[in-house]
């Protein structure tokens, strides 16, 4: 992979009249770890479905990890990871059976020493043979992360990633996204607690009625675009 | 072989998840056996009619009970922001929509075979002479159903009027699956000697192959929007 994995430039957004995101422009290298920030609503969790190319942009293009983002859809998505507000998860089926599921689909075989070993780490272990549909909130999110812990992608996006979780769950997330960080992961974190997510990010985007209001060092965000 | 397995996965996760729910399948069930005898007690005892009226109440009475089913069959990927999910495992669209379709056509085949056994039973209805040619009528008017049925589902999962939208997109379009399932199923419970039943099952030939490629061509469309 080239070191320069997302390229997005001229990026709008519109859903029937309002326009959701307007002229954005991303640049992120391999290992980079970005903060996008801003109030409920600002366009965060929209930028982020584009990089997942669950959204096809109004206008704008660009590139992720090489390949153009309205014409190779497929090929970016075999490499980036998303975790969103919904987790994907089926309730019927029991943690184990969640993580299989994701394995098999993916093409992988799902060893269970592996399976298991990766709800250890999110501390689910005893609870693996549980239909999901017992599950808090948090649970979930901690089987997700999982799931993510079980593929080798190139670029992960994580929209709210400390929501619903309690501190060790916190805690938890944040020694995965240093433990990314360090795989050389490239990272996206979109957020409207920027205490939570600034100390873990080298780079800050603050988004504000779906316009670039910063880009640059986290350090030196003014204080007039941040909340 | 990648193809395979993702539809594996899909119809033994959702086959996995009904038996541990079992909501659809014994909600149709339930549906169809009830509506076999209002019909019954709307006709009345007189065998003859109830004989003569079958082939048309049977495929009814699968065709609402169908229904229920189809309902369902995305909205559990809907409801979790599973489909976005299955999306972005890069997996074949057509794996996903034949996957969904295999575990309709199931539950349609369920339904119909419980609803011709109870109807055997209630209205004294003959065992055909050629069985097989029913098994063929069954397996190709299911088919269609499901293929038909799975399509609109998977439109109108993201539509707010979802149940309400479904019979009024799927009914009109299954009406000539419809006339040659009732016209073949009944020269079949006949006997056929004749080979009647015969130009009504090319016909559902023709309607499945022709639905069943239209779907897979757009199926991916639709996934996507």
């Amino acid at each position: 992979m080239n070191s320069r994995v997302v390229e997005l430039t001229g990026i709008s957004q519109r859903f029937a009249t309002h326009w959701a995101l307007r002229d954005i422009g991303l640049v992120a290298n391999k290992g980079d770890c970005i903060a996008i920030l801003g109030p409920n609503g600002c366009g965060k969790s929209t930028l982020l479905k584009i990089l997942a190319t669950l959204l096809e942009p109004t206008t704008g293009g660009g590139t992720i990890a090489g390949f153009d983002i309205r014409q190779n859809t497929l090929k970016i998505r075999n490499q980036v990871e998303w975790l969103g507000h919904e987790l994907g998860l089926y309730k019927t089926l029991t943690a184990e059976e969640n993580l299989k599921f994701s394995c098999v689909i993916k093409g992988r075989k799902p060893l269970v020493k592996k399976l298991r070993e990766a709800m250890a780490e999110v501390g689910l272990n005893a609870v693996g043979g549980k239909p999901i549909a017992s599950f808090s909130v948090g649970m979930r999110k901690r089987l997700s992360l999982a799931r993510i812990l079980l593929e080798s992608p190139e670029f992960v996006l994580l929209d709210e990633p400390h929501a619903n979780l309690d501190r060790e769950g916190k805690t938890l997330m944040n020694r995965c996204i240093q433990n990314w960080k360090k795989g050389g992961l490239t990272l996206l974190l979109a957020s409207h607690d920027h205490h939570e997510v600034l100390p873990l990010c080298d780079k800050a985007m603050v988004l504000n009625q779906g316009r670039v209001a910063y880009f640059g060092d986290p350090k030196n965000i003014p204080s007039s675009v941040i909340l | 072989m990648n193809f395979i397995r993702c539809l594996a996965a899909i119809c033994h996760k959702d086959l996995l998840s009904e038996l541990r729910k079992r909501e659809t399948l014994n909600s149709i069930l339930f549906f169809g056996i009830l509506i076999i005898f209002l019909f019954s007690f709307a006709i009345g005892p007189e065998t003859a009619l109830l004989k003569k009226l079958a082939p048309g109440l049977l495929w009814l009475v699968v065709l609402f009970s169908a229904v229920l089913a189809l309902d369902r069959s995305f909205q559990a990927e809907a409801e979790e922001g599973c489909l976005d999910r299955l999306i972005l495992y890069s997996v074949s669209h057509r794996a996903i929509f034949l996957g969904k379709l295999f575990t309709n056509f199931l539950f349609v085949l369920i339904v119909q075979t419980v609803v011709l056994l109870m109807m055997m039973v209630l209205y004294d209805l003959d065992v055909p002479k050629e069985p097989w040619n029913l098994v063929l009528i069954f397996l190709l008017g299911d088919l269609g159903i499901a293929t038909l049925g799975t399509f609109y589902a998977l439109l109108i999962t993201k539509t707010r009027a979802r149940q309400v939208m479904l019979p009024l997109l799927l009914f009109p379009m299954l009406i000539p699956l419809l006339l040659a399932c009732v016209f073949a199923t009944q020269y079949a419970l006949e006997g056929d000697p004749f080979l009647q039943a015969r130009p009504w099952i090319e016909m559902l030939f023709v309607f499945d192959s022709i639905f069943l490629s239209a779907c897979l061509l757009t199926a991916g469309l639709l996934l996507e929007a």
